[in-house]
């Protein structure tokens, strides 16, 4: 049965991909103040280690064409232990949702309403996601292209606002440190920004003419998306340079140095307002994804009636995950990556094993029913 | 705090509930019944400050005693 | 009854365009002094700072246009207060203030000597993490009490920290060594060699006014300020930095003086490693000058005072760098910063002789290499005491 009736284009598909993806660039600071002016070294290692990862992502969906990640599962594993998988991946998308709509709280409360309480700020976001989710896929990833081109034009007139303090001189020394830092940041950046890619399983399906052409659509939105944040990563860096393992937020305090013809100047608001646009579209793709999980795990012709209970989980989660802002960097830089990898590495790849030995079983039985 | 949240899910009731008895779905309306009740309970949980247990701490220490961490 | 809840739904929807502009945070611009400089000194009690700050009156500055009535009226404010530091300090202002203090557009930091002889870094610390406080905040040091130095009054600004800032902008434009914002120097002390240099303000009274004015250098060296530098050992810093854009050198020859005009030079480092991997720097800087003022040289050509001059001026630059670098090396603080250099260029060298830069850098080898030439002569190419003219 199909709970989701519209289709989306190939380039929406593409787009909302690189968006998600760029959302995270306003985010760096987790993997930044480990690696501080080399963090870039590890990035676009993890960008080249992670294009495997998202080829066998594509692998894995063009093999059950039509059948989102919950379906394959349970297709691959069978029903019960299927369901089980399921079960983990929905509470995996809960988790990012939660944890995201929490980082966006947090970041509005700290830079621009400091006095709004958070749960307010939250709601109201998850309202607006609510809303759009009720209309469906193609309400939701309908805008990408729109928050990506701003995004793009605000970045353009960051990188001229701050030409005259970039110094080149600000990314030596390079490999000054030990290697288990770049392995860590290698590690953060391939499961936290790029890795969430893996929930675009469940929208591949309704992408029209899939799975012809979905390889260079999924891995032409993760490329345009990860050298988005490379490019924010490198004008951090060469701005800022070491005192960017200061700031919880690098690039806002970039936007803030910057002046444009000497009138304008301090433009973190552009700042927020790229934060809010992207975020929110990364919250109500992750959101959209969780409902229709949901739904399809329970296997109920339509996940509308539940959107709000969910919301309200969502909320009651996002407050009770982590204790505070501190023990929340801390743990995202040290077991997350492990934890992560579980959702995004290791489940996917084990299903794509799996479902390989089971053709090659029926090929085999095919043959012999053939032959006998 | 209590008083709004209790407000917040009548009305959430309100909203939903007039369609899910239309269309007589059972299945979808106990489903309903058990994301109602649960949020419902957490929320007012938390409102009343009641340390709910995280368990991405708990997976956290988990990862840590199995030195899978940095 | 679809209708009446359609109704309901547009009430909600438009009394909550209420939450939208963010009722929580309003600030209205009559409730907040808006801060324009910051100053930081040693109070007489012991352990504690006296911060003052200085608020500028949005009104009094926009209707300065008037004359005549309004000429008494200030256009700024100080207050100060003395607390443990800068936090509770400010904290204690509002305690007397009846409005918040904004320091969004804060443009000035000043650091009194004494403060700053015990240690600025808990200060920047304050100054760093708070949300409001910029990084683009010119740093000064100030040789008296900074409540002071805000109090002079200057003819032609109404608001003294507004006008130190103009000052520092035209003091970059002399050289962008000289001035320092917080970016730069939380970035300086951040790294080996944690050393940076800062201007130094003071007053100058003049029979029966006092003026600011902005001269030298402060050094800075692990956090803490440990010697001065004058002018010209300043302008010598800017040269070995390659970084001064204009100004005069004047040059001295047995016939005559010539104030040549600086224009910005170019500059190589190069460093090479003796046996025991200590270093020895190469400067080259290749020097360009204007002409500005000929006084002497009575009869002689052009040509032969072009001459003499090009000679005397590599041995003019070479001074004024090495003046200035005797005395950082009589005071151990590496403010040229090839530390850093070192340690960005040379990685590997520099690990092994890192601990041990406080003993090498006083003994430091400095090899200068200057070569200058004479572009243009200004306007005009001959002086009236030239051959040629008729007062020779």
């Amino acid at each position: 049965m199909t709970i989701e009736n519209s289709r989306i284009s190939a380039g929406q598909f593409m787009f909302s991909i690189a968006c998600f993806l760029h959302s995270s660039s306003l985010l760096t600071s987790f993997f930044v103040i480990i690696t501080r002016n080399e963090s870039w070294m590890p990035f676009v290692a993890s960008i080249i280690i992670c294009i495997p990862l998202i080829v066998s992502y594509v692998l894995l969906s063009k093999s059950y064409p039509g059948m989102n990640l919950i379906q394959i599962n349970e297709a691959v594993f069978g029903r019960v232990a299927g369901k089980i998988v399921s079960a983990l991946y929905v509470w995996f998308f809960f988790t990012l949702t939660s944890l995201n709509i929490r980082d966006l709280g947090t970041f509005v409360n700290k830079t621009t309403m400091v006095k709004t309480p958070i749960s307010i700020i939250i709601i109201l976001f998850l309202l607006l996601c609510v809303w759009s989710a009720y209309y469906g896929l193609e309400v939701v990833t309908r805008y990408s292209i729109v928050f990506l081109i701003i995004s793009c034009v605000i970045l353009f007139i960051s990188i001229i606002a701050v030409y005259d303090l970039i110094e080149l001189d600000n990314f030596l020394p390079m490999f000054d440190m030990p290697l288990n830092n770049y392995v860590q940041v290698s590690h953060i950046a391939s499961t936290i920004p790029f890795g969430e890619t893996v929930i675009f399983l469940m929208v591949t399906p309704y992408v029209d003419n899939a799975p012809k052409n979905l390889m260079r659509y999924f891995l032409g939105g993760f490329l345009l998306g990860s050298i988005l944040i490379l490019i924010v990563i490198l004008r951090d860096i060469s701005v800022l340079g070491n005192t960017i393992q200061y700031f919880s937020l690098p690039s806002f305090e970039v936007f803030r140095l910057g002046t444009l013809f000497q009138t304008i100047s301090h433009m973190e608001i552009m700042f927020s307002i790229l934060l809010i646009v992207l975020l929110y579209f990364k919250i109500s793709v992750l959101f959209y994804v969780t409902m229709l999980a949901i739904a399809q795990l329970l296997n109920i012709r339509s996940y509308r009636p539940i959107l709000l209970p969910c919301a309200a989980l969502v909320v009651v989660y996002a407050f009770t995950a982590f204790k505070d802002v501190i023990t929340h960097t801390k743990t995202a830089q040290e077991t997350t990556p492990f934890f992560w990898t579980l959702f995004e590495i290791l489940l996917p790849v084990l299903t794509l094993i799996v479902s390989f030995v089971k053709k090659k079983a029926k090929n085999k039985n095919n043959r012999k029913a053939v032959s006998k | 705090m209590i008083v709004l949240i209790i407000l917040a899910f009548i009305i959430m009731l309100a909203i939903n509930l007039p369609s899910l008895i239309k269309s007589r779905d059972y299945k979808l309306i106990i489903i309903y019944g058990c994301f109602y009740t649960a949020s419902f309970a957490l929320s007012l949980l938390l409102a009343m400050n009641v340390k709910l247990p995280s368990i991405l701490e708990m997976a956290d220490s988990l990862f840590k005693t199995l030195k899978l961490s940095y | 009854m679809k209708k009446a809840l359609r109704i309901i739904a547009a009430a909600m929807l438009i009394l909550s365009s209420a939450l939208i502009s963010g009722c929580y945070d309003i600030v209205e611009l009559d409730t907040i002094s808006i801060v324009t400089g910051l100053g930081i000194d040693k109070a007489d009690e012991n352990g504690k700072v006296q911060l003052t700050v200085q608020v500028g009156k949005a009104d009094a500055v926009g209707g300065g246009g008037q004359e005549g009535g309004e000429a008494s009226e200030k256009a700024y404010q100080n207050l100060d207060s003395v607390d443990r530091n800068i936090v509770g300090a400010l904290d204690k202002l509002l305690q007397d203030n009846s409005r918040t203090l904004f320091l969004h557009h804060n443009q000035v930091v000043i650091f009194g000597e004494s403060h700053a002889k015990e240690g600025i870094s808990d200060d920047i610390d304050a100054l760093m993490r708070d949300l409001h406080s910029h990084l683009d905040v010119f740093v000064l040091i100030s040789e008296t009490n900074t409540s002071e130095i805000f109090n002079v009054e200057m003819e032609l600004e109404k608001i003294p920290s507004v006008g130190i800032t103009r000052m520092m902008r035209k003091k970059t434009e002399i050289s962008e060594a000289f001035g320092v914002k917080m970016l730069e120097l939380i970035s300086k002390l951040s790294d080996d060699p944690c050393t940076a240099v800062l201007p130094i303000i003071k007053q100058v009274k003049e029979q029966d006014t006092t003026r600011l004015s902005i001269q030298g250098l402060a050094v800075i060296k692990d956090d803490k300020m440990v010697g001065k530098l004058t002018e010209d050992q300043a302008k010598g810093y800017a040269w070995a930095l390659g970084k001064i854009k204009s100004g005069y050198l004047p040059v001295n020859t047995d016939k005559g003086t010539v104030e040549l005009s600086i224009k910005p030079p170019s500059r190589e480092m190069k460093v090479s490693f003796d046996k025991e991997g200590i270093p020895k720097i190469k400067i080259g800087i290749k020097a360009r000058f204007i002409i500005g003022q000929i006084i002497g040289f009575d009869g002689l050509q052009l040509e032969e005072i072009i001459e003499m001059i090009q000679k005397e001026s590599v041995n003019a630059v070479k001074d004024i760098i090495i003046s200035c670098f005797k005395e950082t090396q009589r005071l151990n603080a590496d403010i040229f910063r090839f530390g850093c250099y070192l340690n960005k260029h040379h990685n590997k060298k520099w690990k092994k002789i890192k601990d041990k830069w406080d003993q090498i850098y006083p003994n430091l080898e400095l090899e200068l290499t200057v070569e200058t030439q004479i572009i243009d002569t200004g306007k005009t190419s001959k002086s009236p005491k030239m051959v040629g003219g008729r007062l020779a």
